[in-house]
């Protein structure tokens, strides 16, 4: 390939005109694109650039999320610039580590990384910042100000967004929308069947739906398939349930700490409600559900065990493939909220007329180019690349690659009806991934020095309590202990000047 | 002996050898499925109640970025335990000859404090060694390499080495050596001419044990390798994603103890035949 355009001035003039031109010469669709779209780094740019005799490391997640994506656009970059590019594929929970100790012992292992964004607050030291000519590509200009705000440290962007992930809530409208069911669920609860609009509302249909056939499978189906094995996932799943009682709309400062003290927020009223819910929903979860890890709750809500899910994206995905029973009976809404909220300003709770909702981003994947890489151009190319219009709209449509939309050009319904999803199921998704967008009470994770040490310690007190070890309170209040040794450890000031750039992108002051 | 203890010791044997089996035809099971078969299950058979498919087996060879390269993390695998047990073997027979048969002393340092010392670097969790490892590897610039893992493998490898042979050399007698240096050898041509070929026995069981261990190594081949030298047990667990290919993941494992499986079925009738009978099983 490389040999075949080295020569040709259309080419060489697309590379030169930035191939911000529509009209594309070449035909690219071997590398399974439909075509090649305009943009900075679209493939007939790449195709320009010689990489010839040069090595790119990069580091990924484990094969299909996230992994093959990495592996699939790294075989094409590797055909179009002529460079040898090198992917080692690493499970999340390895992922960390195996980045950090190179990082730590000055190794300059990895020119590029793809690892969850919420380690940040460990990386950033290590990392390059994106050239501002990669800032300014067409990719990046239409990449939420909630993206490139989780791209950034310190105001500087120094991760790549390839990926936009939250937590909403999913259900099966086949249910929803059942007459007959809606009439019995009136009949026995004195209430109309309608999407859960609060966690209450959530566990009291999850239990109700559970343990029956409701859609005559011949098989029992269930309430609520939820990410509650302890390591695998589950803080997110908690945070989701804990956020609209412990965010409230009119307090800022800190969703997980008070910025000024640094004291823990985690034992909190709105916390201890949250767990008390979670605890709670165990009675609609399917046999083994209190072990599901992320892949379990995919297949119990995609495979349409299930009557409900929250959590990212692959499980709507999944209950929309093709091959699914459940394709087109399912659809999106915002993660249900509050109509109690902890205040801890004023230390009550306030009441709210209409539920108080507090969007999740969580996580989600992203990339950085390591400060030490020897190839910094050769490596944003390759991210530039990755992310570029024609990769990421053939990545979207794949469930398991993990990349889920991130541009506001993703919020399109005709794109996803272009699938073959129907228009409900289409705009319900467009409707509440895009609402997330405008929120002003949005949770992000906790993306400071030592996350991994927070986050295990709050899942193993939310285990506790699951367990029925310990009450929530109790749970909650020995992980508020341990999170105030791992603040001493870390430093309180170190904590607090990470913590900010948090609380700055939560309250809206980026 | 009566027919009831007969039948109940076999019943034992099938028992314990169905124990034994049970993963690995569960492995071979899954690593003919689908994600719909694995995650579906089955209501009575999970071994016989699905549909067949070499998607499992098909995904280890295929190219591009939904193959999962194996050919370079088994040759990898194969050159680091190979070379390390061979040297690891004969360095440690060596040792443990000297120590079976000379006594050393240096201040209160005797022979039983050297082979405990040798022993004690397998009783140290891996962890305490990594940071010391990964820094003289880094310093000698073999991060990374086939080499460098052969040296840690070779630490690693050597004290089972030692222990196995020590054991082995004082259950020989020594009037062999004595014999063999009154027919006019020296002691190292009495060790290499009469002893070591006796000895053949312990060298195959020090030999399985450095196979083994080296093989298996997860912890090391992950800490001190990055890009370049991926070890087999690494390509295994790099399989484990969110939504985890358990079909290519079964295969991959059946692959991976496959070697090791058919040494110990070659080994076994080589320990069991009559020249080496008694020298230590």
């Amino acid at each position: 390939m490389k040999k075949q355009f080295v020569g040709s001035l259309s080419t060489l003039a697309f590379a030169a005109a930035g191939s911000l031109s529509p009209a594309i010469a070449q035909d690219y669709t071997e590398f399974g694109i439909e075509q090649d779209l305009p943009g900075t780094c679209n493939y007939a740019a790449i195709d320009a650039k010689d990489y010839s005799g040069r090595k790119l490391n990069i580091i990924t997640h484990a094969i299909p999320v996230i992994g093959e994506p990495t592996a699939l656009h790294a075989e094409q970059f590797a055909k179009l610039t002529g460079a040898e590019v090198n992917v080692v594929h690493v499970p999340f929970g390895d992922l960390f580590q195996r980045i950090m100790i190179p990082f730590q012992s000055g190794q300059n292992a990895y020119d590029v990384m793809f690892y969850g964004s919420l380690w940040i607050g460990d990386f950033n030291r290590f990392l390059a910042p994106v050239p501002e000519a990669y800032v300014a590509s067409t990719g990046m200009a239409n990449v939420t100000d909630s993206f490139k705000g989780v791209a950034s440290w310190n105001g500087e962007m120094i991760q790549y967004p390839m990926d936009g992930d939250r937590h909403y809530l999913k259900y099966r409208t086949d249910v929803f929308d059942n007459e007959e069911l809606k009439a019995k669920f009136l009949a026995d609860t004195g209430r109309a069947l309608t999407v859960p609009a609060t966690w209450e509302e959530y566990n009291e249909v999850a239990t109700y739906f559970s343990g029956f056939d409701w859609d005559g499978d011949g098989e029992v189906n269930f309430g609520s398939a939820e990410v509650a094995k302890r390591d695998d996932l589950m803080f997110s799943a908690f945070i989701s349930r804990a956020a609209p009682y412990a965010k409230h709309p009119d307090v800022k400062g800190g969703f997980f700490f008070d910025l000024d003290t640094m004291e823990p927020l985690i034992n909190t009223p709105g916390f201890v409600r949250g767990l008390e819910l979670f605890v709670e929903a165990q009675k609609a979860f399917p046999p083994g559900g209190s072990n599901f890890g992320l892949g379990d709750e995919i297949f119990s809500f995609g495979g349409g065990q299930t009557l409900m899910s929250y959590s990212w994206d692959d499980a709507f995905v999944q209950a929309q493939q093709e091959d699914s029973r459940v394709r087109n009976k399912v659809a999106a809404a915002p993660l249900p909220g509050a109509r109690e909220v902890w205040n801890r300003d004023t230390g009550q709770w306030d009441s709210f007329e209409n539920p108080n909702r507090a969007p999740y981003m969580t996580w989600g994947w992203t990339s950085a180019v390591s400060a030490q890489s020897k190839e910094k151009e050769m490596a944003f190319d390759y991210l530039c690349f990755f992310s570029n219009e024609s990769n990421t709209f053939h990545d979207l449509q794949i469930g398991r690659f993990g990349v889920n939309p991130y541009r506001t050009s993703h919020f399109d319904s005709a794109f996803w009806q272009g699938l073959g999803w129907d228009a409900a199921v289409a705009d319900s998704y467009v409707a509440t991934l895009s609402g997330m967008e405008d929120s002003d009470n949005r949770v992000y994770d906790l993306r400071v020095p030592g996350v991994s040490q927070f986050m295990s310690s709050m899942a193993n007190g939310v285990a506790e309590a699951m367990a029925g070890q310990k009450t929530p309170q109790e749970a909650l209040d020995g992980v508020a202990e341990e999170w105030r040794g791992i603040v001493d450890r870390i430093g309180e000031d170190r904590l607090r000047e990470a913590y900010a750039n948090l609380v700055r992108l939560e309250d809206g002051d980026t | 002996m009566s027919r009831s203890y007969q039948l109940l010791k076999y019943l034992c044997l099938l028992g314990w050898s169905a124990f034994v089996v049970f993963p690995f035809l569960w492995a071979l099971s899954t690593s003919f499925k689908d994600a719909n078969s694995v995650t579906g299950g089955a209501r009575y058979l999970p071994w016989v109640e699905f549909e067949p498919t070499t998607l499992g087996w098909r995904s280890l060879f295929a190219s591009g970025s939904q193959g999962i390269n194996i050919v370079t993390p088994f040759l990898n695998s194969a050159t680091v335990t190979l070379l390390a047990s061979i040297i690891s073997l004969a360095l440690g027979t060596l040792a443990a000859y000297g120590l079976s048969r000379y006594k050393f002393r240096a201040g209160f340092v005797k022979n039983s404090d050297i082979t405990f010392f040798f022993i004690s670097q397998r009783i140290m969790p891996p962890i305490v060694l990594a940071i010391p490892f990964f820094l003289m590897l880094k310093e000698i610039s073999a991060l990374d390499t086939i080499w460098g893992l052969v040296i840690v493998y070779i630490a690693l490898l050597l004290p089972i080495a030692v222990w196995v042979m020590i054991d082995f050399f004082d259950s020989i007698p020594r009037e062999l050596d004595e014999m063999a240096m009154i027919d006019g050898c020296t002691p190292i041509g009495a060790f290499f001419r009469v002893i070591l070929p006796n000895s053949l026995a312990g060298l195959v069981v020090a030999g399985m044990f450095c196979l083994i261990f080296g093989w298996n190594d997860f912890f090391f081949a992950f800490t001190l390798t990055f890009t370049e030298t991926q070890l087999l047990p690494v390509a295994i667990v790099s399989l484990n994603s969110s939504v985890t290919p358990w079909w290519s993941l079964s295969a991959f494992a059946l692959i991976s103890v496959t070697p090791l499986a058919l040494i110990a079925v070659v080994v076994e009738r080589f320990m069991s035949r009559g020249s080496l009978a008694g020298a230590f099983r």
